[in-house]
């Protein structure tokens, strides 16, 4: 292969990294632009994502397009809950919901111990065992629901407070990325899995002008237009607006009639749909191998990505994601592949270290 | 008399109890049941991960500074222990080699070059890693909160990346396996994790570094990583050389973590990098969480609880078969529930000493002292 | 004798000028008190002469020797005898009263790892300090606080604090930012006094302060500030009656 081809093929390749670094940094910079927490679990929601989408493509036989709408929606899910069961309680502190929401997560851990267990012995294909697996899951979901509604206020107002101890955040953070990719294991096996081929639509295996791969531009394009989207979406629209007043200053935005912790929540929930797309993406591209780990490495670089972009910054994410993208695609082509990851953290630590704001940012706005 | 005297002096007994109760049962329990027992192993790793907590806490509850890449020394140490251990020379060319290349020394057909006591192992692999701490730490000084908790992370993950690809320093992905003949020896009995020798050594290192790391936080230098951890401007104009004091920080703890690593290979035998990715470095911190960040007493209590919970359902206890990983669950849903009802730890960190009373005053008031003369002077 | 000499110090803040251009010498033994009004660059000056931040322009001279520090690090500029309290109080909150005073004699102390490491290498110097740090609070009033929480003090109590941690480490100044703020009129006539027996102790005292009755009252020399720049120096009562420092006050009614 000539040299300008494989250049070309790394910045391919790079490009697309990057697009889908970029999805995943969106969601890291938003939350930490509003209530400064490198959300650990971040990482997670994009490998809950991936399997969301595996699950809904080869057990359910959907499409891949319906699919990916329907992971980014069960994501949203699963990012408002780990808000509510997770960083609300340390914002906002209520008996009614501290109760709900610890039994809701001990019941979390059971049903997938239960489950677990159940395949172990292939009970779970007994009429018993169905009842079982059905009322593990609808206990938490209850209350899960109970305390989504506590959260919304049916229960009473709420004392307002809205901010929590950062240390004691971050070290949560770390608790609930550890708890969901154990869940993952117990659940998916530690085996990683892959889509199978038939529901890969088939111009996506296809190369255009002979070098990029028609999966290829469907994720530029895909990152393309959500980002543009999710941009319009801050910059224009109510809840965007409210979102920035609240990235400036929460207690004056409340003072304003904003619900803060609703907009911290619905911020979790969308920064998690992205990650669904991300993740579901990246199996794409990478070509299945999808277990409980993968959100670890690609969530920590983009954790960078959004720092290296400036934190609290969309276009920062979106440039940042991109430039790490490029930089572990084309050192890792020319110099050794085995240090892929290495070359990116590599270049995170330069970043924090020479200029801790950022790309886009400013001096002195989002030191931690 | 009062209830409150009683209270006074159940706390006054507190320390003494906390440890010579489990000191005088981990000292006689593998008499009586032998030292290969699975309990005894159990002890053992314990042991080896309260030197690693220990070593975290200097950075992480001392001076208040998230560290995420604290296995970075605990695998440097190991895998230093066992170059010690398996570097051999070629007799017959004088070349150095590296048993991982060549089976037929790694067999033990050539002697030994390094015939290294095992305390000048721990020595060696302990500065090595107080080394690498102090390096890593130069670059982070201006940092802290999130930022150092993300650059500690990145800076393990490269040096892990390069123990697991650069196997001819770690043996790769299958790693070092120590055998017998290379184990280091002390009264005349080689080392291994079931020998008398080296239980009671694990446990008198031990017992050590909780003495130091006791007498670290009450000095001088502990009040000044205090002082760093709970306000470093107000700590500077109190005269503290903030970055002086965090690289001592950084090399105490890298002592520690070398150290740790050091006896982890000797007990495990084997060193495979592949089982000290970074999130062992979350197992640790979990460990100090969980007992309460700073607190040397809720440290240890928190390693035990913590080792005990994940190493219990390795063996038999349960009927069925449970991947080890999903300890991980507990530890994940126990930091969350912890953070949320008492993020001080079980054992929180106490203020200072009491019992500053009317009498020391008395005494402060007859005597004199050339540290401060000021109150002479009027 | 001159103790601080600031010649032509500025402090740039991106384009701001939080300080422009000001002279000042501080005599030995006499209590200067800087002055001005809110965002007049007061606090900057001090951060300034205490090494939180190096001056953009200019130079601090310290003491007879006329020593230039500026731009020293702070620790450094503490251990020669500088000393200083903040506007908003930063004690150690979770440590007791007397730990806060003990890390005050930081830079006296030499103790290090190997005290810490060795059995009774530094016991001796261990108790010289918790010795003299019940001293120093004795000397500031607060003996009997030594084994509280510093945190749970009142507000006025923890400025005391601040003033012994500054004390314990036998500087020649002390730099004292608004020190009665938050006092009611008891604690406020009490830390008069003990700023009188500091200066009276031969330690130079420069404080900033809102209290007119503060600076009236225990002050030798005073200086005003306003938007950065220096508009007056002299006596206290001087000073009060200056028609640039009334129209700083009062706004643009005077002249």
């Amino acid at each position: 292969m000539d040299p300008f081809d494989q250049f070309l093929g790394y910045v391919v390749n790079g490009v697309t990294l990057g697009a889908i670094y970029a999805l995943i940094a969106v969601g890291y910079t938003m939350v930490y632009g509003i209530i400064k927490l490198i959300n650990f679990a971040h990482g997670e929601v994009f490998m809950l994502g991936t399997f969301f989408g595996l699950m809904f493509v080869n057990k359910l036989g959907l499409t891949l397009g319906i699919a990916l709408a329907a992971s980014m929606a069960g994501c949203l899910v699963v990012g408002i809950l780990l808000d509510w069961t997770a960083y609300l309680p340390l914002r906002r502190s209520k008996l009614s919901s501290d109760v709900l929401s610890t039994a809701g997560i001990i019941a979390m851990g059971a049903v997938t111990f239960g489950v677990f267990l159940m395949r172990q012995d292939h009970a779970l294909d007994t009429g018993f065992g169905r009842f079982l697996t059905a009322l593990l899951i609808a206990v938490p979901a209850m209350l899960f629901a109970a305390a989504l509604l506590e959260t919304f206020g049916a229960f009473g107002p709420p004392r307002r407070t809205f901010e929590s101890d950062r240390m004691s955040a971050l070290i949560t953070a770390i608790g609930m990325s550890l708890t969901l990719q154990t869940l993952a294991m117990l659940i998916w096996t530690p085996y990683p899995y892959s889509f199978s081929e038939a529901a890969l639509p088939a111009f996506m295996n296809q190369r255009v002008m002979g070098l990029v791969l028609g999966k290829e531009i469907c994720v530029w394009a895909a990152a393309v237009v959500l980002l543009v989207v999710l941009n319009l979406m801050v910059a224009r629209t109510r809840i965007g607006k409210a979102m920035r007043a609240c990235s400036q200053d929460k207690n004056t935005a409340a003072l304003m009639g904003i619900n803060v912790n609703r907009i911290i929540l619905l911020t979790f929930g969308i920064g998690s749909a992205m990650a669904a797309v991300a993740g579901i993406l990246y199996a794409v591209k990478v070509g299945g191998n999808i277990s409980f780990r993968m959100g670890y490495y690609p969530g920590v670089i983009a954790f960078a990505a959004a720092v290296l972009g400036g934190i609290g910054s969309l276009k920062g994410a979106a440039l940042g994601g991109l430039i790490l993208g490029l930089t572990q695609s084309v050192c890792s082509g020319y110099i050794s592949s085995e240090y892929d990851f290495a070359f990116a953290f590599g270049a995170v630590i330069l970043v924090i270290l020479v200029r801790p704001w950022g790309l886009l940012g400013r001096p002195g706005a989002a030191r931690a | 008399m009062d209830s409150k005297g009683k209270l006074e002096a159940a706390r006054k007994a507190f320390p003494a109890l906390f440890y010579g109760v489990p000191a005088l049962f981990v000292i006689l329990f593998p008499l009586a049941a032998g030292f290969d027992s699975n309990i005894n192993n159990i002890i053992l790793l314990i042991e080896i991960y309260m030197m690693l907590a220990l070593g975290l806490n200097v950075v992480v509850g001392f001076t208040g500074l998230l560290d995420l890449g604290f296995v970075t020394f605990m695998a440097v140490g190991a895998v230093f222990t066992c170059l010690l251990l398996v570097w051999t020379v070629d007799p017959a060319t004088g070349e150095w080699l590296f048993p991982m290349r060549k089976t037929e020394i790694a067999s033990g057909r050539h002697p030994m070059v390094f015939e290294f006591s095992f305390f000048l192992i721990l020595l060696l692999s302990g500065g090595a890693c107080a080394l690498l701490g102090v390096l890593r730490g130069i670059p982070t000084l201006r940092l802290s909160g999130d930022y150092y908790a993300i650059v500690t992370l990145g800076i393990a993950e490269i040096i892990f990346l390069f123990l697991l690809n650069e196997d001819w320093i770690s043996g790769g992905a299958f790693g070092v396996t120590l055998k017998m003949e290379s184990m280091p020896e002390l009264l005349g009995s080689k080392m291994y994790w079931d020998s008398p020798q080296f239980y009671y050594t694990t446990l008198a290192v031990l017992a050590g570094g909780v003495a130091v790391m006791h007498r670290l936080q009450d000095s001088r230098l502990g009040r000044a990583w205090a002082a760093i951890r709970l306000d470093e401007t107000a700590a500077r104009s109190c005269g503290v050389n903030v970055s002086a004091y965090k690289l001592i920080a950084f090399a105490v703890s890298g002592f520690a973590g070398g150290v740790g690593g050091s006896f982890y290979a000797l007990w495990q035998g084997t060193v495979a990098v592949r089982s000290l990715e970074v999130w062992e470095s979350i197992l640790i911190l979990c460990c100090i969480v969980l007992g309460g960040m700073g607190s040397i007493r809720g440290v240890l209590l928190g390693t035990a609880i913590l080792v005990f919970i994940g190493e219990a359902p390795r063996y038999e206890l349960v009927g069925i078969k449970v991947p080890p990983e999903a300890r991980f669950l507990i530890y994940g849903i126990l930091i969350i529930l912890l953070m949320r009802f008492r993020p001080q730890g079980l054992i929180p960190l106490k203020p200072g000493k009491a019992g500053v009373g009317p009498a020391d005053l008395a005494r402060s008031r007859s005597e004199s002292t050339p540290l401060f003369e000021i109150g002479d002077r009027t | 004798m001159a103790m601080l000499k600031l010649k032509s110090v500025s402090k740039l803040f991106g384009g701001i000028r939080a300080v422009s251009r000001v002279d000042c010498v501080v005599e030995e033994g006499r209590t200067t008190a800087i002055i001005g009004p809110n965002g007049a660059g007061k606090t900057t000056l001090f951060n300034t002469i205490s090494g939180i931040y190096p001056p953009t322009e200019g130079s601090i001279l310290f003491g007879d020797e006329e020593i230039d520090i500026t731009g020293y690090p702070a620790h450094r500029i503490a251990g020669m005898g500088i000393s200083r309290t903040f506007q908003n109080i930063r004690l150690f909150s979770n440590l007791t009263v007397l730990d806060n005073v003990k890390i005050g004699f930081h830079a006296r102390t030499k103790a290090g790892l190997l005290g810490a490491l060795i059995p009774f290498a530094a016991s001796k110097e261990e108790r010289e300090i918790s010795l003299a740090g019940l001293k120093c609070l004795d000397f500031v009033g607060l003996g009997e606080e030594a084994g509280k929480l510093a945190g749970s003090l009142p507000y006025g109590r923890q400025r005391l604090v601040e003033i012994a941690r500054a004390l314990a480490a036998s500087p020649r100044i002390v730099l004292l930012d608004e020190p009665a703020a938050g006092m009611n009129p008891t604690e406020t006539a009490r830390l008069m006094g003990l700023i009188r027996k500091i200066s009276f102790s031969r330690v130079t005292v420069l404080l900033i302060e809102h209290q007119m009755q503060v600076v009236m009252g225990v002050s030798d020399y005073v200086y005003v500030l306003d938007h950065g720049e220096k508009i007056a120096e002299g006596g206290p009562a001087e000073v009060s009656r200056d028609k640039h420092v009334i129209e700083a006050y009062l706004g643009c009614g005077g002249a």
